[in-house]
């Protein structure tokens, strides 16, 4: 027998941390791969606080954008049509409602029920959790006047993504440019999707002076579905005046994410000579 | 390295039993990943105590009372933040109008040179900091009418955040 890996979400080893006095679920991992073979997948939650928390799990379809300062955020169609990649409608959580105990586990099944003949390629939805938990402690008010609090709700949105068939995915960059921003050297590049699969992955920027010593560097992953133009920062504070050259590189390497998970491809690569006032 | 060190322990443990149980020995390979889950938690009520029939009062992002939420996750990873808002907080049939919010975020626990944002139905991007932690303030205003009933008036701040 040849035990080859467990995976663990950390959420399974945190049963000894302290209660908090806090209210909200952990959840692993943070993002969930379904292929057509399986067709499931699980998420587990774990509640770290001191009451129950009550957790609803639900789908929707949207896709990560950069905005006009290069910001990633969601892109949610105002109606879901056929030409769209979206797996939300055909994703089953079980539980969908539950309550989670103080300091205890849940795991939830994710299923997929996709329709017949789905074509050859690569879907996509976002799982969302909602937890609402007892009310964080306020002040106690004065009977006879007015007294106010307000609790806090969080909700937690991780992508989901279905495989069938072959898919495979790369990037192309193109427009690589740095300006200096306050203390910081902004760096934008367009990065356009290749293949059929999202480029899930991370970006990482050097910065050398003209010894080629590293003087500064970046690091983000970065989910790239369609197209995309990130703004990245490298600090430039203490750097003299002069010439250097910025090195902006895109893998598909991702630190928070099972390898096996992610489509590989080359490292895509573009370079730019910077000059610092 | 804690969890870690008691993942190894637990599947050592369970590795010895299953040795035990057989009649000849055998090696097996284990490996265990631990990967960062995410969390999200409301940390701290936003907390106006005590206010006054026709008295605006406020209560600054960097007040004591603010209302505070946790987030840890992949170390720099983007995060969108999108907050859903009351109007009105309620006492029984009573309303209480609140507005004004205020935000703002932080990668360690002070408001000390956080980054002010305005909590809306509208995303605001962010991102976890080099260790994976990010802390977010809300603060807003009420504005009781001059004849506000007296009574206990409540309401419900949700973030969404969003991973990538």
């Amino acid at each position: 027998m040849t035990l080859r890996r467990f995976f663990l979400p950390v959420v399974a080893l945190l049963a000894g941390t302290q209660v908090l006095a806090a209210q909200g679920v952990v959840v692993a991992p943070h993002a969930v791969y379904l292929d057509h073979r399986t067709r499931s997948a699980a998420i587990t939650l774990y509640n770290p606080g001191a009451e129950p928390v009550e957790v609803s799990i639900s789908a929707f379809y949207a896709y990560p954008v950069t905005d006009s300062l290069g910001q990633f955020t969601l892109e949610t169609p105002d109606s879901v049509t056929a030409g769209m990649p979206s797996a939300a409608a055909w994703i089953r959580a079980f539980p969908r409602i539950m309550t989670v105990p103080p300091l205890a586990r849940q795991t939830v099944r994710l299923l997929a029920q996709p329709p017949a003949g789905l074509p050859d390629g690569e879907y996509w939805s976002l799982v969302l959790i909602a937890a609402k938990g007892g009310s964080l402690p306020v002040s106690a008010g004065d009977t006879a006047g007015i007294s106010v609090g307000l609790t806090l709700e969080v909700r937690t949105i991780i992508p989901l993504t279905y495989r069938k068939g072959a898919v495979v995915t790369g990037l192309a960059l193109s427009g690589l440019h740095a300006t200096p921003a306050g203390d910081s050297l902004a760096i934008r590049v367009h990065a356009e999707r290749q293949g059929s699969a999202a480029y899930i992955g991370t970006a990482r920027g050097a910065l050398r002076d003209a010894a080629g010593k590293v003087v500064g560097s970046f690091s983000e992953p970065v989910a790239i579905y369609y197209q995309a133009e990130p703004t990245f920062a490298i600090a430039r504070q203490g750097l003299p005046a002069g010439r250097y050259q910025l090195t902006v590189e895109f893998t598909n390497e991702r630190t928070d994410l099972m390898p096996e998970q992610l489509l590989k491809g080359p490292p895509v690569r573009d370079s730019l000579e910077v000059t610092l006032p | 390295m804690r969890t870690l060190t008691r993942v190894s322990a637990t599947v050592a443990a369970l590795l010895s039993l299953a040795t035990a149980a057989q009649a000849q020995s055998a090696n097996i390979n284990a490996t265990a990943v631990v990967y960062q889950a995410m969390t999200v938690t409301g940390a701290r009520a936003l907390d106006f105590g005590n206010v006054f029939p026709g008295v605006a009062k406020s209560i600054a992002v960097a007040a004591a009372t603010s209302g505070r939420f946790d987030l840890t996750g992949q170390a720099s990873a983007n995060v969108n933040l999108t907050f859903t808002l009351p109007t009105n907080l309620t006492s029984g049939a009573n309303n209480l109008p609140i507005g004004t919010w205020t935000g703002c975020t932080n990668a360690t626990n002070t408001t000390t040179g956080c980054t002010t944002f305005t909590p809306s139905g509208s995303a605001t991007a962010s991102a976890f900091s080099g260790t994976g932690n990010l802390f977010v303030w809300v603060g807003g205003t009420v504005t009781p009418a001059a004849n506000q009933a007296a009574g206990t008036y409540n309401g419900t701040v949700t973030l969404t955040a969003a991973y990538f």
